[in-house]
Parts: C-alpha cells; structure tokens; sequence
C-alpha cells in the first residue's frame, strides 16, 4: 500500500469535498487566468482597432489630399489657361510710345533693345514672376484664297529670372517655324493644325489653333520672337516686355512701375487686364483653403484616434480596475474556501489519522496525506481553471471567441506566464491554505482519538 | 521481560475535574507469553493498554517494550517503533472507512515491508474467515466482521506486543475461539500478547490473568 493509492481512496471516498475545493480553485484561477486574458486581448484588440482606425484616417487624408491635388492642379491649369487668355498682367513698353496706337491699331510702334529682357531678367526684382518680350506688328495673310489682316506677335518664350528658381513657364514658347493661330484667323481662313501658312516670305506650321476668347487674341499669330523679328525688320528690338506679376495682391501697380523704370529707364508700365490679379489671389485663396481642407481632415483624424485610443483606454482601465478588486478576492476567497474543507477533512478524519499514528504512520506521512490531497485538488483545480479562464477571458473580450485572431492572446509572453505561475501556484495556494489544518491534522494524538473514537 | 509496565499511573485532566484512570500498576508480560486482563468497565483497562503500546504517555511509571522505553523516543522515532513492534487491536475498530478489508489489513505495510505485505495479508485475511469480504468496505461488513479484520491488520507486520482491547466482543463462540486460538498461536510464535476482555472464556485460554481492582 502506498500513501498516494491512500489518498486516492480517500478522495474517491470524500469526493463531494474534494470537487468543492477543486471547483474553488478552479473559479480563483479562472480568475486571474481570465483577468489576464481579457486584459490582454483588450490591449491586442486596441492595437488592432488602431491600426484599422489609423489606416482608415489615413486612406481618409490620402483621398483628400488626392482630391486637394487633383483639384489645385485643376485650379492651377484653369488660372493658367486664364491668365494666358486674358494676357498680362503689366506691360513695359519704351517712354515715348503713343498708346492710343496700342489700343486703336492693336500694335506697337516704338522698340527698345532686347537686351533689356535680360537686364530685367538678370536685376533683383522682386515683384514679377514671369517675363516675356515681344514684337508686334499688323500683317495681311493670305489662305486658300482668303485674306485677312491680322496682329502678328513674336514672342520667345519665358526669359528665366535669374535670382529665382525657375518656376512653370506660364506661357509657352513658340518653337521657330511654327505658328499658334487665334480664332479668327483660323475660322476665316479655314486653317487647320499641321497646315501651311505663308507669312511674309515664310512658311509656317500650323501647330495650334485658339479657341475663341472674345479678344484682340482672336485675331492674333504667335510666331517666334526671331522669326518675327526678320519678317518685321526690328532685328535686336522688341516693342515690349509682358510681365507677369501672378502672385502679387493688391495694389502693387505702383511698386512694379518703381522698380522697373529703376532698372529700365526710359520705359513705362502700364497696368494690363488687372483682372489677373483677382485671379492670381483667387488661386491663392482657392490653393490656402484646400490646404485648410487637407489640415481640418488631418487634424480630424489626429482628434479621432486620440478619442478612440482614450475609449480603448477607458475600457481597458475599466477592466483593469475591476480585475484589481475581482482577482485578489477570488484568489482570498478560494483559498479562505480551501482552508474551510481542509479544516473540515481533518476533522472528518481524526479516527482514521489516530489510527494510522497508531499503526506506525509518522507525523510527516500523515502531513503528506493531508498536503497530497490540497496539491492534487490545486493542479486539477488550477488547470480546469486556466481553461475556463482563458475561454471565460476570451468570451468577455470584445473579440470573442468567433473573432479572427482570438486566440493570439496566447502568445502574448506574460499571459503565458501568468497561466504557467497559475499552474503552478494554484497547488502552492492550495497546499498552504491547507497546511495549518494538516498540520493540526497530523498532530493530534492518536491515543485521544482513539479513545473518543 | 519484554513488556514491562512499572507503577504506571495516569490521570486525566478534564475541564475542571481530574480522573485518575490508573494508580500504580505493575505488569510484566514475557515474549511467549499471552496475559489477559479482566475489570470493570472504566477501571482504566484501554487506558493501560494505550500506555502500554507507546500511545499514550503516562503521568507517572515506566514503559519498557524489549528494553525500550518508547516515550523516550521522538514521535516519529515512537511511530516506526510501534510499527515495527506492536500490533494493536482496538475496542472501537477503527478501520478506515475508505479502504477495502484488503487494503485495511494492508495499511500497516504504509511504513513497513511492502513486499511480503500482501501475501501475509492474503493468509491473515483467510485465517480470521474474512477472504469473502477482502473486497468490501468496513462500513458493508458486520461487527464480527470488522473486529476480525482489525485483528488481521494489527497482524501484519509480525508485531513481538500484540495489544488486543475486547477483540472478541462481537464475536460467536466459533470465531471466539478462532480468535482467541489466534492470538496464542502468536504467543506461542514468540510474541507477548496483552489481552483485555470481559469474557470469562475468553481469558479463562490465557496464559495468566491479570484482575485489575473496581474503580479507583
Ligand atoms: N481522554 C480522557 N479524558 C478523561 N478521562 C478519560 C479519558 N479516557 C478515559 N478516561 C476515563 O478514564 C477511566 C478509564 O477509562 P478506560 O477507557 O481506560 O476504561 P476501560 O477499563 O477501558 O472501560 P471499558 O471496559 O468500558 O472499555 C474512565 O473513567 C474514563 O472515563
Ligand atoms: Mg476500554
């Protein structure tokens, strides 16, 4: 007969007591087990929350910055397109041109060097952006036997400001032997792109046809500055500078006149289709709120994953709170329970213990029956306890058990040990609430039993 | 002398009254030798018993068991003497309820020799007329019985003191006597056997009876 087949027996026969005391381990572990499980899954799901909701945020941005670009590059093309349509913002010509010739003929009659494009170009002005020379003059053409007279303008194209970076071209150059076409023109002369038309003694080709914009542009040829310079016999002369000054606000006008007749004397400025200005604010504007748009929704983000991490939290805290009071009483409570059985065991057992004394059995043995019993109680107690804590805690979660990934809080380092310190403690636990019954067990003496027995 | 018992006397402490339970008593029981002792209820015959197998120290007196004084042991020093040297029958039984009659007269083999524990055990349980009841619970078997069986696990270790308080009891004539007839086998095995009983018969087959005086 060995001690363990005793206990075992002796088990069997008190089994009510025993489940008892299992099922009182069994709810501590469970417990703490779940405590653990569920604190633990509320931190994984918070991460898993966040990551969803921070992707959302973002794919949120995302699309609003994509709008925000689409549109501003949208609005920028439209100002652009505008701004080339409605011409210029200030034009410097020479002093002395009459421009009651500009604006009853549409033409210029003065030059001045071309070189003062690039004296412009190469100064430290600050107050425009873009700066395009010119030459004009009035030509009759001739197409598929009609005629037409009409503006000729040679332009070459953005002359880079040297102390800036270079920005967008506003208007694009037109390449030697080829002619843009104002609307007019080629509706009356019946010219489509890639066709032939004779300027002077030249030929060019077609490369653009304007639509109407209800202006002198519609009766209006843009060729090369130097070609235009050969057909008008003006070599080395342009008759004005197109400036544009996009993104100044305001009254600015006078300012830009100051500065350039500093650096050009002998011209003068005059202001052209001020509504570039509106414009040019307009974009301004129009750029500032979409990127307040883009800020208000980053921030909204910012704001709403602050709120819901503090939700998170909340719920986390809460569960915390409630695991700091509900794990200490359970684990009290259980213990305080097994100690109550074991108290009630050895009483149970007196008898039997006298005897066993009396036969030969020593104190320690009698201590290992009553030990043996509380460690068995506790491993069963304790691992029936782990499994229903890591469900109960996986229930409560708000994973639940259906959830994707539920089952990853096993992974997590501390929960593990938490279950593997439950394992083990839960027959520690229980052998110490029990040692002092079995210790009182193991002492009485066997010839009072005995007698009273 | 094996079993030597010099001026023992025992008092008992109770919740405001003493009782002198026994007042110098002086016995000797050889080894080969089966003594029974005969008294009135309550003249401290258990009490003496008890002293005598080491469970019980007494107030005053000397306990010798083979020269040993076991009350000069450690307690757990005490209990492997008393599992090696005495086998006690008790008046009460005392059986483990949870344990078969098998398991029961085995459980002196908890601190003893495993090995030859269960063949003795198989011949004990034969020899009180039990084998029919090896595998059923104290609580299933009848006053005889249980008395019977008690006896066989006192048995099991081959004890030098056998201690018997009223083993025949319960008993009918037959099983008296098998009993009785038992206990001088051993005696005349070479062990010192100490019987208390009330049974005329009973100590009338003993080697020399001891009667002890009325009530102190
Ligand atoms: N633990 C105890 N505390 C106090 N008194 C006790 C105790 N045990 C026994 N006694 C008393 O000691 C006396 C002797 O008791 P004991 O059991 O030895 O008698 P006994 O001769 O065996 O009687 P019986 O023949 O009825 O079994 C009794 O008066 C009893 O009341
Ligand atoms: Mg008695």
């Amino acid at each position: 007969m060995r001690i363990t087949r005793l206990a075992l027996r002796e088990i069997r026969h008190r089994h009510i007591s025993f489940l008892l005391g299992l099922v009182s381990v069994a709810v501590a572990t469970a417990c703490w087990v779940g405590a653990e499980v569920l604190l633990k899954s509320d931190a994984l799901q918070t991460v898993k929350v966040m990551s969803v909701r921070q992707q959302m945020v973002e794919q949120a941005i995302d699309q609003k910055r994509q709008v925000v670009e689409q549109s501003g590059k949208a609005l920028q093309d439209e100002i652009r397109k505008q701004m080339l349509q409605l011409g210029f913002n200030v034009l410097i010509v020479p002093q002395q041109q009459d421009l009651s010739r500009l604006h009853l003929d549409g033409v210029l009659t003065e030059t001045m060097p071309e070189s003062y494009v690039d004296k412009l170009a190469n100064s430290q002005i600050v107050t425009v952006n873009h700066l395009l020379p010119s030459v004009t003059g009035r030509v009759a053409l001739e197409h598929a036997g009609s005629n037409l007279d009409v503006l000729l303008q040679g332009t070459r194209g953005e002359v880079p400001i040297m102390h800036r970076d270079l920005k967008k071209p506003l208007l694009e150059a037109v390449p030697a032997g080829t002619v843009v076409v104002g609307y007019d023109v080629h509706t009356t002369l019946g010219l489509h792109e890639e066709d032939t038309l004779h300027i002077g003694d030249r030929e060019f080709r077609v490369s653009k046809l304007h639509p109407q914009r209800g202006s002198s542009d519609d009766v209006t040829v843009w060729i090369d500055l130097g070609e235009a310079q050969q057909l008008l016999g003006l070599a080395n002369v342009i008759h004005a500078i197109l400036a544009l000054e996009c993104e100044c606000a305001g009254d600015r006008i006078s300012q830009i006149r100051e500065e350039i007749s500093k650096i050009l004397p002998g011209t003068k400025v005059i202001e052209r289709y001020s509504q570039a200005v509106a414009r040019a604010e307009a974009r301004q504007k129009a750029k500032q709120t979409a990127e307040q748009a883009l800020e208000l929704e980053r921030e909204n983000g910012a704001l709403v994953l602050v709120q819901e991490k503090q939700l998170r939290d909340d719920l986390q805290q809460r569960h915390a709170n409630l695991a700091r009071v509900v794990v200490p009483l359970a684990l009290v409570c259980g213990m305080i329970w097994v100690a109550a059985l074991a108290y009630g065991n050895v009483r149970d057992r007196r008898a039997e213990i006298g005897v066993l004394r009396a036969i030969g059995v020593s104190t320690n043995q009698v201590l290992m029956l009553f030990l043996s019993r509380a460690v068995a109680m506790g491993m069963l107690g304790g691992l029936l306890g782990a499994v229903l804590g890591v469900l109960v805690g996986i229930i409560l979660s708000d994973t639940g058990v259906s959830g994707g990934g539920a089952w990853h809080v096993l992974g997590i380092g501390t929960v593990r040990v938490v279950i593997g310190l439950a394992l083990v403690l839960a027959p520690a636990m229980a052998a110490v609430a029990s040692w002092i019954p079995a210790v009182q067990g193991s002492r009485c003496d066997p010839a009072d039993v005995l007698q009273t027995g | 002398m094996y079993l030597q018992l010099d001026a023992i006397g025992k008092t008992y402490h109770t919740r405001g009254a003493t009782v002198e339970a026994l007042r110098a008593i002086d016995l000797q029981v050889e080894r080969g030798q089966f003594v029974a002792v005969r008294g009135p209820s309550g003249c401290g015959k258990s009490t003496l018993l008890l002293i005598a197998g080491g469970l019980l120290s007494p107030t005053r007196g000397r306990v010798r068991i083979g020269g040993t004084d076991p009350y000069a042991l450690a307690p757990n020093q005490r209990s492997r003497f008393r599992a090696k040297h005495v086998g006690f029958v008790f008046q009460q039984c005392h059986l483990v309820p949870y344990l078969s009659v098998m398991d029961n007269v085995l459980s002196p083999a908890l601190v003893g020799n495993g090995g030859a524990a269960a063949e003795r055990a198989v011949e004990l349980v034969k020899r009180f007329h039990i084998e029919h009841r090896a595998g059923h619970l104290p609580s299933e078997l009848s006053s005889g019985e249980r008395q019977r069986a008690a006896l066989a696990r006192a048995m099991l270790n081959s004890p030098s003191l056998v201690l018997a308080d009223e083993p025949t009891g319960n008993l009918d004539d037959e099983n008296r006597d098998n009993v009785i007839g038992f206990l001088r086998d051993i005696a005349a095995k070479g062990a010192a056997v100490l019987l208390v009983t009330h049974d005329v018969q009973a100590a009338s087959m003993a080697d020399r009876v001891v009667q002890f005086p009325g009530t102190p």
